[in-house]
């Protein structure tokens, strides 16, 4: 497993416990069980569906993706890194927006540059194996 | 595909159908908003995540010669208590939200989804190496 793999999908499960944590306290909330925590709820689908979901299926997809006949196998080696640093940072700015005005939506467009960036850099990856030798 | 994956994939596919149908059902008859969270985790909890936890479980590197997958026990408490889990808050969640919650019942369930995500990621982080 590439190194960038490793450290994609390592934080991936980070960000899977910390959002069932606080996903955990929200459906308690619900029940009157323990205080409700305003704005908990974009923390936890910031941490759930980019920090979870869409990390672990950069960084599964980065390591297992068909390889490049010539170049680097993967691509340049900056792309996932700054993927990973795109992607991190916006969901934090995204799941602080929830307590500082206007963070949300910056942090969602960042998240978003790293899409890009690994869309653009692993998406010629998709192909048949073998059709740019 | 191990027994276990086999179990979560099929789990998944399960609560992708029960997801579907409760919020198309709950759209038809005017409870989308009642159901609409519960719909929602039933989707990205019991189909999307477990999809994800059914497959690494199959095709992540091996933990060990002895153990290929990691301790068989841990994988298996994550499934029991990812599906518990689910199907108690497809019972509680909506109650709650009808005003009449059953405390009990949204702690059992939010326990027991984070005890399987916790499970996960034990079992997965070493899993998770550069080779």
């Amino acid at each position: 497993m590439p190194r960038p793999s490793v450290w994609l999908i390592r934080l991936a499960l980070l960000h899977l416990v910390a959002a069932g944590l606080l996903g955990a306290w929200l459906l308690m909330a619900k029940g009157a069980v323990v205080p409700p925590i305003p704005g908990g709820v974009v923390a936890h689908a910031a941490m759930a569906l980019i920090g979870w979901l869409v990390q672990m299926t950069v960084g599964v997809g980065y390591w297992i993706l068909p390889k490049y006949a010539a170049g680097p196998e993967r691509g340049p080696a900056w792309a996932p890194w700054a993927t990973l640093g795109l992607l991190n940072g916006g969901i934090v700015l995204a799941a602080l927006g929830a307590w500082i005005p206007g963070g949300t939506g910056p942090g969602l467009a960042l998240a978003g540059l790293g899409l890009v960036v690994f869309v653009a850099t692993a998406g010629p990856r998709v192909k048949a194996f073998g059709a740019d030798r | 595909m191990p027994t276990i994956s086999r179990w979560f994939v099929r789990s998944a596919l399960a609560s992708l159908l029960l997801g579907l149908g409760l919020g198309a059902a709950s759209g038809w008859w005017g409870g989308a908003g009642l159901l609409a969270p519960t719909v929602l985790h039933l989707l990205v909890v019991g189909w999307l995540t477990q999809m994800v936890f059914g497959v690494a479980f199959w095709l992540f590197p091996k933990y060990s010669t002895d153990q290929p997958r990691g301790p068989e026990w841990l994988a298996w408490i994550c499934w029991g208590s990812l599906n518990v889990g689910v199907l108690v808050r497809v019972v509680a969640e909506p109650l709650a939200a009808a005003g009449r919650p059953v405390p009990a019942a949204l702690i059992v369930s939010a326990l027991l989804q984070l005890v399987a995500a916790i499970a996960f990621a034990v079992n997965t982080w070493p899993r998770t190496r550069a080779r």
